[in-house]
C-alpha cells in the first residue's frame, strides 16, 4: 500500500536572535538553510535555519564598514557577497557557519556613493561612485567557481597523468585535468 | 476380442475397450495397476490407444519418465515475483570514495603552509574522488579564489548617469534590467541594457520626490517595481524602456521586497514591525502602455502591445512620422531589402 502526501503549505516562524544591534539588511540562501544578517555597526552573523537554535551560529565582528549594506547568499548557503559604502564588496566563505571568513575583495570604486548592488542570481554587480558614474561587473569568473571549481584549478596546477595517479592509486577515478579523448571516427585503418 | 476373432486393436467399440481394461486390471495389482488405468483411460478423441500388453507398459514407462522429466524442469526453474511487490528500496549508493577524500583533504590541510601547489592538487583530488561533498568542493573553490592572480570580476560597462545631483540612494531589480536612483530632490528609473548593442544606460522615467527604498522584479521587457517616497508606496510598471506609474499601495513603508512566482507577483511592505503581502500582479491582458520604440532607420515607428507578462500581443506595426524626423532619413533604403 502506497500513501500519497501533499506538502505542508502551513507557515512557520522561526525566530533568529542577535546581541549585535540593530540588523541593517538581511538575506536567505535559496535552499533555506542559511540566513546571513550584516548589522548597522558592521558586525555579519550567520543562522543555520534547519537546526534548532535561534542565536546565530557564527559571527564575523568588524566584518564590514558601517551601513547601508547589500548581502547575496549562494543558493547553498556556502558564500556571500558583502557590500558597504566604505570600499568595494567582499567575497565571504560561510560554508562552516561557526567560522565565517572573508576570502577576496572585488574590484570596485573607491568613493562608492551607495552600496554595490547585487543581481539576485550573483552573476551581476553594479556600482556608483560619487561622481555618479556607474559601472556594471560581471562576476562569471568568481560565481562559476563556486559553482564548479576544477576546470580552474586545473588550469593553475600541472596534473599530468603519473601525478594524477600517485595521488589516487584507483584506476576507477580518471584524471579530471586530462578528460578522455573522443573517440576516433576515421574509418581509415590504422597501421 | 471382437466377432471377427482377431484382437481389437484400434477403433474398436468402446465396449470392448473397457472389458479389455476390466481384465488387464484384474491381473495388475497396487499402484501400477492404478497408474495404468489412468494412462489407458477412456478418451473419446482418441484415436490410436496401445491395447498390448506390451505397448500398454512401454506408454506407461514413457509417462513415467515425462513426469519424472517435468518434475525436475519445474524444479531448476526460480519463482517468479509478481510486478506488484516491489524490493524494498534501498538508498543509491554514493559517488566515489569518500574515505579516499578525507585522506586526501587532510593531507592538504598540512601541505596548505609549505607547499601550496601540492595543497591545490590534493583538494582537487578531494573533490574528484567524492564530488558530492559539499565540503571538498567548497574548500577547492576557496583555494581557487584566494590563489595569486587567480580569479576576479571584469567591468562589462560603465557609464556617467545623468541625475542633475549626487546619488544617494540607489536599488537594482532581481535580474538587473532596471535601476532606481535617487538624490535629495528627485529620482529616475534606468533601463540598463548594457548587452544590447550598442550598450546603453536609459531614462525610463522621472520622479518628482526623492525615493528612500525600491524593490523591483521582472525581466527587460517588462519588470515591476514598487517605490516608496515620501508620499508614501507605489507600484510601478515598466515596458521596455517606458515607465508607469500603476498606483498606490501603503502610506508609507520602511523598506519593501518583490518576489515573482507563477505569473504572480508579490509584494512585501515592512512599516515599523509590521509587514504586509501585496499581490501586485498587473491586471487585464492588454498592456498598461504601448510605448513608442525608437525610430528606425528609415524614419517609421515601431509600436507593440503587451500583455501582462511581458509577451507580445499584437503584430508589430509601422506607421510614418514624417513630421518629427529629418527628411534624409525617409529617403534612405532599407538595407533589409537590398
Amino acid at each position: 500500500m502506497y500513501t500519497i502526501g501533499f506538502p505542508d503549505t502551513s507557515t512557520t516562524k522561526k525566530i533568529l536572535t542577535s546581541s549585535n544591534g540593530p540588523v541593517d539588511t538581511v538575506a536567505i540562501s535559496a535552499d533555506a538553510s542559511t540566513a546571513l544578517g550584516v548589522h548597522s555597526n558592521g558586525d555579519l552573523n550567520v543562522w543555520e535555519l534547519d537546526i534548532e537554535q535561534t542565536r546565530p551560529a557564527g559571527t564575523a565582528a568588524g566584518a564590514s564598514g558601517p551601513g547601508p549594506h547589500q548581502a547575496w547568499l549562494s543558493p547553498t548557503g556556502d558564500f556571500a557577497l558583502v557590500a558597504d559604502t566604505a570600499g568595494p564588496a567582499a567575497l565571504w566563505s560561510v560554508a562552516e557557519p561557526t567560522r565565517p571568513h572573508r576570502l577576496l575583495g572585488l574590484p570596485g570604486v573607491a568613493n562608492p556613493a551607495v552600496p554595490t548592488m547585487l543581481s539576485v542570481d550573483g552573476h551581476i554587480a553594479v556600482t556608483i561612485d560619487q561622481a555618479n558614474v556607474l559601472t556594471i561587473w560581471n562576476l562569471d569568473p568568481i560565481s562559476t567557481v563556486i559553482d564548479a571549481p576544477t576546470d580552474r584549478a586545473c588550469k593553475l596546477v600541472d596534473l599530468d597523468h603519473q601525478a594524477w595517479r600517485q595521488l589516487v592509486p584507483n584506476e576507477a577515478f580518471a584524471n579530471p585535468c586530462q578528460p578522455l579523448a573522443p573517440p576516433n571516427l576515421d574509418p581509415t585503418p590504422t597501421e | 476380442m471382437d466377432d471377427s476373432g482377431l484382437p481389437a486393436r484400434t477403433g474398436t467399440s468402446p465396449d470392448s475397450i473397457e472389458r479389455a481394461e476390466t481384465a488387464e486390471a484384474a491381473s495388475t495389482p497396487g499402484l501400477a495397476r492404478a497408474f495404468l488405468a489412468w494412462a489407458t483411460r477412456r478418451d473419446p478423441r482418441a484415436g490410436n490407444r496401445p491395447t498390448g500388453r506390451i505397448e500398454r507398459l512401454v506408454a506407461v514407462v514413457v509417462g513415467l519418465v515425462s513426469v519424472a522429466s517435468l518434475g525436475a524442469l519445474a524444479g531448476t526453474i526460480p519463482p517468479v515475483e509478481g510486478p506488484s511487490r516491489p524490493a524494498p528500496t534501498q538508498p543509491p549508493p554514493g559517488r566515489g570514495d569518500p574515505v579516499l577524500a578525507q585522506q586526501l583533504a587532510e593531507q592538504a590541510r598540512q601541505a596548505s603552509t609549505q607547499d601550496p601547489l601540492h595543497e591545490l592538487r590534493l583538494l582537487l583530488s578531494a573533490h574528484t574522488v567524492d564530488p558530492d561533498n559539499v565540503n571538498h568542493r567548497t574548500a577547492l573553490a576557496e583555494r581557487v579564489l584566494t590563489w595569486p592572480d587567480g580569479v576576479t570580476a571584469k567591468a562589462d560597462f560603465q557609464t556617467t548617469l545623468d541625475a542633475g545631483e549626487s546619488i544617494t540612494f540607489a536599488a537594482l531589480s532581481a535580474d538587473a534590467s532596471y535601476l532606481v536612483t535617487s538624490g535629495s530632490t528627485r529620482a529616475q528609473i534606468w533601463q540598463t541594457a548594457w548587452i544590447a548593442d550598442p550598450p546603453r544606460i536609459q531614462l525610463a522615467a522621472e520622479l518628482t520626490a526623492p525615493v528612500s527604498a525600491a524593490a523591483g522584479v521582472g525581466e527587460l521587457s517588462r519588470t515591476n517595481l514598487v517605490i516608496v517616497d515620501a508620499a508614501g508606496v507605489s507600484q510601478w510598471t515598466t515596458a521596455n524602456r517606458a515607465a508607469r506609474h500603476v498606483g498606490p499601495l501603503a502610506a508609507r513603508a520602511d523598506t519593501v521586497a518583490v518576489t515573482t512566482a507563477r505569473d504572480r507577483v508579490a509584494a512585501v511592505t515592512v512599516d515599523g514591525s509590521t509587514a504586509t503581502l501585496w499581490d501586485v500582479t498587473p491586471a487585464g491582458p492588454e498592456a498598461p502602455g504601448h510605448p513608442d520604440l525608437p525610430p528606425t532607420h528609415d524614419g517609421t515607428r515601431v509600436r507593440a502591445w503587451f500583455d501582462h507578462t511581458g509577451r507580445r500581443t499584437r503584430r508589430w506595426r509601422r506607421h510614418r512620422v514624417h513630421d518629427r524626423f529629418p527628411r534624409h532619413l525617409h529617403n534612405q533604403e532599407d538595407p533589409d531589402q537590398q
